[in-house]
C-alpha cells in the first residue's frame, strides 16, 4: 500500500468508515512486525507494540500528514526502541542503537537470515528492514533515526553486504 | 595453485609493460582527478548505472538512465560547461553516467543531474540548455553544488589526524569525510550542525564510496597523469580479481559439520540480489488473534 492509498484510507477512516481498517492493518501488520520484531527479538512484546500502534491509529488516525507510511514505520521503530530499553538486561546500555543480540557468531556457519539479522547492530537492522521490508526511502530512514543520509546508505551497504557473507556460510 | 600464481606473474607483466608505455604518453587533459589547489573537478566514468540500488533515495532501481530526457540545445558536456562558468543555484551535481552508440551513428551521453526543487520550468531551462545527445535523468536534491564544494573546500584545508580525508560524490550529494576510529560522533554532529545532513563522516571512505557507487574526489595530491595510466592497470588486476573469484567459486568448499561430524549444508556463495530478496521474503507475522485483541482494545476505549 503506498502513500497515496494509504493517505485515502486514513482520511477514509477519519470520516467514520470503519471497515478500512482491516485492510490498513492486513496490508501493514507484516512489513511493521518484521521491522519490531527484529528489534525486539520477542514475539509477545512485538505483538503488544503492534496492537498499541493500530489502536492509536484506529482511534486517532493521523491527520495532514503527507507520508503516512513514514510516520506509521517511525511511531513502530520508535516504540520497538523503547520496548528494547524497557528490559532489564539492557536497562544500563548507554547506546542501544549499538546493540548486537548475537556479537561472536562464526562466520564460517551458513546461517538463515533471522539469525544473521541478529549480527547486525540494532541501527544496521533497522536500516535493512526499513528499507527493504518497510519499503521506505533512504531519507525517510534518516529522519526517523536522526543520521545523515550519506551514513544511512553506507550503513545499509555495509549491512547488506555483511549478511550476505553469513547467508553464504563463508564462501564469499 | 600454480596457474594461480603464474596467472598473476603473467598480470603483473601486462601491467608493469603498459605502465611503461604511459608514463611516456603525453598528458590528455579532460580527466583531471584532483587539483593540487584541492579543488574537486569530475572524474571521467565511462560505466552506465542502469540499476542503482539505494545510490538516492525514492529513485533505487525505479527508473532507467535511457528513458532520460534529450536536451534541446548546444551544450555537450554540462559538468565542465558548469565547472568553468559556475554551477547555478539550483544544481546539486552533473553525472555522465555512461554513453552508447546508435544504430545510426549517433553517440547518446546519459547524464544524472542533480536539481533542487526539481520543479518542471526549472527541468526545461536545463534541457533548453544542453545537446539533443545527452539524455538526461533528473535527481531531486537538497544542496547546491557550491554549498557541497564550499563544504569540501573547508573540510579539505582542515584535514588532519583526525580529519584524514574529504571526497565529493560525483553521482549524489553527499560529502563523505574519513575521521580517524572513536571521533566519529563528534564530527558527524559538528558537520551537520555547520553544513548540513550531506556531509557523512566514515571511518572508511572508500568502502563508503563504493557503497555509492560514486568516483571520489581525492583530497590527496595527486597529478593529472597517475589517473590516465591507473584506469587500465587497475582493469587488468580487476579481470585478475574476477577470474580469482571464479575460481574460488568453482573450487570444492568443505562442508560444514556438527560436533558429531554430521554434515549440516554447503557452503554456498550468494549474489548481493539474492540477500536482499531474501531479507524481503523472510518476513515475521503476527498471530491471528491479534486483529481481534486490537479491536476488543478499541470497543474498550470506545466504553
Amino acid at each position: 500500500m503506498n502513500n497515496v492509498e494509504l493517505r485515502q484510507k486514513l482520511t477514509a477512516l477519519q470520516a467514520g468508515d470503519k471497515s478500512v481498517f482491516e485492510e490498513i492493518y492486513n496490508q501493514l501488520k507484516t512489513p511493521m512486525f518484521t521491522i519490531i520484531q527484529r528489534i525486539m527479538q520477542d514475539k509477545m512484546l512485538s505483538e503488544d507494540i503492534l496492537q498499541e500502534i493500530f489502536v492509536k491509529l484506529y482511534l486517532s488516525p493521523p491527520e495532514n500528514t503527507n507520508n503516512p507510511r513514514a510516520y506509521i514505520f517511525q511511531m513502530a521503530r520508535n516504540l520497538a526502541i523503547d520496548g528494547v530499553r524497557k528490559q532489564p538486561q539492557f536497562a544500563n546500555l548507554d547506546d542501544v542503537e549499538n546493540l548486537v543480540y548475537l556479537p561472536d557468531e562464526d562466520i564460517t556457519e551458513r546461517m538463515d537470515i533471522e539469525r544473521a539479522m541478529k549480527t547486525l547492530s540494532l541501527q544496521e537492522c533497522q536500516i535493512v528492514s526499513l528499507h527493504i521490508n518497510g519499503e521506505l526511502k533512504f531519507r525517510e530512514i534518516a529522519e526517523i533515526i536522526n543520521l545523515p543520509l550519506g551514513t544511512v546508505i553506507w550503513k545499509y551497504h555495509k549491512a547488506v553486504k555483511h549478511l550476505r557473507s553469513l547467508l553464504s556460510g563463508g564462501a564469499i | 595453485m600454480k596457474k594461480t600464481v603464474l596467472f598473476m606473474a603473467v598480470l603483473m607483466c601486462v601491467s608493469m609493460s603498459m605502465t611503461a608505455y604511459a608514463q611516456n604518453e603525453p598528458i590528455r587533459g579532460g580527466v583531471p582527478s584532483v587539483e593540487n589547489t584541492g579543488r574537486p573537478t569530475p572524474v571521467e566514468d565511462t560505466d552506465p548505472i542502469i540499476e542503482n540500488d539505494g545510490l538516492i533515495d525514492g529513485q533505487e532501481n525505479s527508473y532507467r538512465l535511457a528513458d532520460g530526457e534529450a536536451g534541446r540545445g548546444t551544450i555537450e558536456t554540462p559538468d565542465k560547461y558548469w565547472a568553468e562558468n559556475g554551477y547555478p543555484d539550483n544544481i546539486s551535481f552533473a553525472y555522465e553516467a555512461g554513453s552508447e552508440t546508435l544504430e545510426d551513428g549517433t553517440s547518446i551521453a546519459y547524464w544524472e543531474i542533480g536539481i533542487i526543487n526539481a520543479d518542471e520550468a526549472s527541468k526545461q531551462e536545463i534541457l533548453a540548455l544542453l545537446s539533443p545527445n545527452c539524455r538526461i535523468t533528473f535527481r531531486d536534491c537538497k544542496y547546491s553544488y557550491r554549498e557541497r564544494e564550499a563544504a569540501f573546500n573547508e573540510i579539505y584545508a582542515s584535514r588532519n589526524d583526525i580529519v584524514r580525508n574529504v571526497q565529493m560524490a560525483l553521482n549524489s550529494e553527499v560529502v563523505f569525510v574519513e575521521i580517524a576510529d572513536g571521533y566519529e560522533k563528534e564530527y558527524a554532529r559538528k558537520y551537520i550542525e555547520q553544513y548540513g545532513s550531506f556531509v557523512a563522516v566514515t571511518n572508511d571512505i572508500t568502502a563508503a564510496m563504493d557503497a555509492t557507487e560514486g568516483l571520489g574526489l581525492d583530497g590527496g595530491d595527486k597529478n593529472n597523469a597517475f589517473g590516465l595510466w591507473l584506469w587500465p592497470i587497475c582493469l587488468v588486476f580487476l579481470i585478475g580479481a574476477v577470474t580469482i573469484v571464479f575460481f574460488n567459486r568453482t573450487r570444492l568448499i568443505p562442508t560444514l559439520q556438527t560436533n558429531n561430524g554430521n554434515i549440516v549444508t554447503e557452503s554456498t556463495p550468494i549474489s548481493r540480489k539474492q540477500t536482499i530478496s531474501v531479507i524481503k521474503n523472510s518476513v515475521l507475522t503476527p498471530s491471528d488473534d491479534v486483529f481481534g485483541s486490537i479491536m476488543e482494545k478499541v470497543d474498550k476505549a470506545h466504553k
